[in-house]
């Protein structure tokens, strides 16, 4: 069986942007209760974003209400009707939950998402492999799934539940080891882990440079040693690559998103597009927006880097 | 065991260990919390997690957590919260909260069954305080949900048994020496001093009963509860057991 990739007919630079609720650089609701894009997003929305070949949003839940699309197209239709017709749209969900046990039930958000899709066109979906929430109680970041044989077996069940659910491919993502709050639970090697993961379930993959290297330094490497076993990844599954702002702070890796790449990331990158025959997507991901709606000079100087970095990969 | 059960014993196990903090003193001391030996030595284990760092920061999240309609605990229980603040200085109010066993209901993602919103978990603990003041604590709460239900007429959670009513349409009224109606009916808040007679009314007594208990003749009960139904607060003209 064939790897169901999403349609992108030509190799493609773009952005993806966070978009929490109540966030400057988000959703805004006035004081009627209507919804809309932030200035500052309305304005990078049709100024730059409007300008790329793709870009993903992401899917935050709006409040405590029981999921309803109506609740969500005041604004969703206002953002993503500003883009061009040309931007090829995706989703990074936030709530798939791939790692959590059958006790977390998606028929109702999958059904959602579903509707997302449908009413905006989204080409491909995608979540990092991991827990998002556990028994229903938040987290500050997602917890990477349990490195057990049978954290494997859920995890591939329920990639595989929500392949088979959705209209359009899952790009299941590599999961990231940040702060100390990645709790590390299990034998396997997460790039064993990763690649049984997306090769079991037949799935496209998201390779995020700062998630690689999170787990590469909290395992102990450093320099060249960063970026050895790359073998180990489901290259071939590989779709899109994220870069988003990360840094070292001693022995801690951020996996931050606050629009400096390091110089790791760019090399990391280079290895994976010479490596990655399926590859077609890179996303530069949560740039930093100015209350105008521009990016920042760190996320301006990491994107002009960025672009400069694919320019010879791209058509 | 099944790899589902095998994941959810971890899952109960880290829910344990990072929302409770008597839980997590087990785990350091090196007590059975239901995890293999590998899983509880690799929480432990410093160079490969910090689990006091995570369950800080979810302890700092929550003091964040900003729900639509109502803001945080501290915007939804200004008086409860001070006065423990009064009675006890900084005492660890939210880490205390997490720790107890009324925070352990609370589960605001829905996708793992439907539980009561954060501020009843968090008047209930209250409750049981030394510092609380019951009345306060439950105007607090009635007001947050009103709120709460007034943003969200078709929640994601299960609205304190105080709240009668359906989707668009809810009700909860207290009693006592100045009975008080805290609504949200079609997105509107609806608060204040209600008669003894409209408090009986809304908690679905008939109006021959009511006629009795107030002495009045059941004509101006009907009438009465025709006014009630003509400010929104209730649906129809019957009485009804809801």
């Amino acid at each position: 069986m064939t790897t169901r990739f999403p349609e992108l007919h030509r190799r493609s630079l773009g952005i993806g942007l966070d978009l929490p609720w109540g966030a400057p650089t988000g959703w805004a609701t006035d004081a009627s209760g209507q919804d809309s894009p932030s200035p500052a997003l309305a304005t990078f929305a049709e100024t730059t974003l409007s300008r790329q070949s793709h870009a993903f949003v992401s899917w935050q839940p709006r409040s405590r209400g029981v999921l309803n699309l109506a609740d969500y197209t005041p604004a969703w239709d206002a953002l993503l009707g500003s883009l061009a017709p040309s931007v090829t749209r995706a989703l990074h969900h936030t709530a798939l939950n791939l790692a959590h046990s059958k006790r977390y039930d998606r028929s109702a958000l999958l059904d959602f998402t579903n509707a997302l899709i449908e009413r905006y066109g989204f080409a491909w979906v995608n979540e990092d492999l991991g827990f998002w929430s556990l028994n229903g109680k938040p987290l500050p970041y997602p917890l990477p799934p349990l490195l057990t044989d049978d954290g494997l077996s859920v995890a591939v069940d329920n990639i595989c539940e929500c392949q088979e659910a959705l209209v359009v491919p899952l790009l299941v993502e590599f999961p990231g080891f940040s702060r100390d709050w990645s709790l590390v639970m299990g034998p396997w090697d997460a790039y064993d882990f990763f690649r049984e993961a997306v090769v079991r379930s037949n799935s496209p993959c998201t390779l995020d440079t700062g998630h690689l290297l999170s787990w590469r330094w909290g395992q102990g490497h450093r320099g060249q040693a960063l970026f050895d076993a790359l073998e180990r990844l489901p290259l071939d599954h590989c779709f899109e690559i994220h870069l988003s702002g990360a840094q070292t702070d001693g022995e801690r890796f951020l996996d931050a998103h606050h629009g400096a790449l390091m110089d790791e990331q760019f090399t990391l990158l280079a290895h994976l597009l010479r490596r990655c025959p399926n590859v077609r997507a890179v996303t530069f991901e949560d740039p930093v927006l100015t209350a105008d709606g521009q990016m920042n000079t760190v996320s301006a100087t990491s994107w002009a880097a960025l672009q400069e970095a694919v320019a010879e990969w791209l058509p | 065991m099944s790899a589902q059960d095998a994941v959810a014993a971890v899952e109960d196990a880290l829910v344990a260990v990072l929302f409770n903090v008597d839980q997590r003193q087990k785990l350091h001391n090196g007590d059975d919390l239901g995890l293999s030996s590998q899983l509880a030595a690799d929480l432990r284990t410093p160079s490969r997690c910090d689990v006091d760092a995570l369950a800080d920061e979810i302890c700092t999240r929550l003091t964040q957590r900003a729900n639509r309609g109502v803001g945080r605990l501290q915007n939804a229980f200004p008086k409860t919260i001070a006065a423990c603040t009064q009675a006890s200085g900084e005492a660890p109010l939210f880490e205390a909260f997490l720790a107890s066993p009324e925070s352990a209901p609370w589960m605001p993602v829905p996708f793992a069954g439907l539980g009561p919103c954060l501020e009843q978990c968090f008047a209930d603990w209250a409750t049981q305080q030394p510092w609380a003041d019951d009345d306060v604590v439950l105007h607090e709460l009635l007001t947050a949900v009103c709120r709460a239900l007034a943003t969200d007429p078709t929640p994601a959670f299960v609205p304190p048994t105080a709240f009668r009513g359906q989707p668009g349409h809810w009700v909860a009224v207290t009693i006592g020496a100045s009975p008080t109606v805290f609504a949200a009916v079609q997105g509107k808040v609806v608060t204040g001093p209600i008669t003894p007679l409209i408090a009986g009314l809304l908690q679905g007594q008939s109006d021959a009963d009511l006629a009795v208990a107030f002495g009045v003749p059941e004509p101006r009960v009907a009438m009465t509860r025709q006014a009630v139904v003509q400010k929104g607060l209730l649906q129809s003209t019957e009485p009804t057991d809801r």
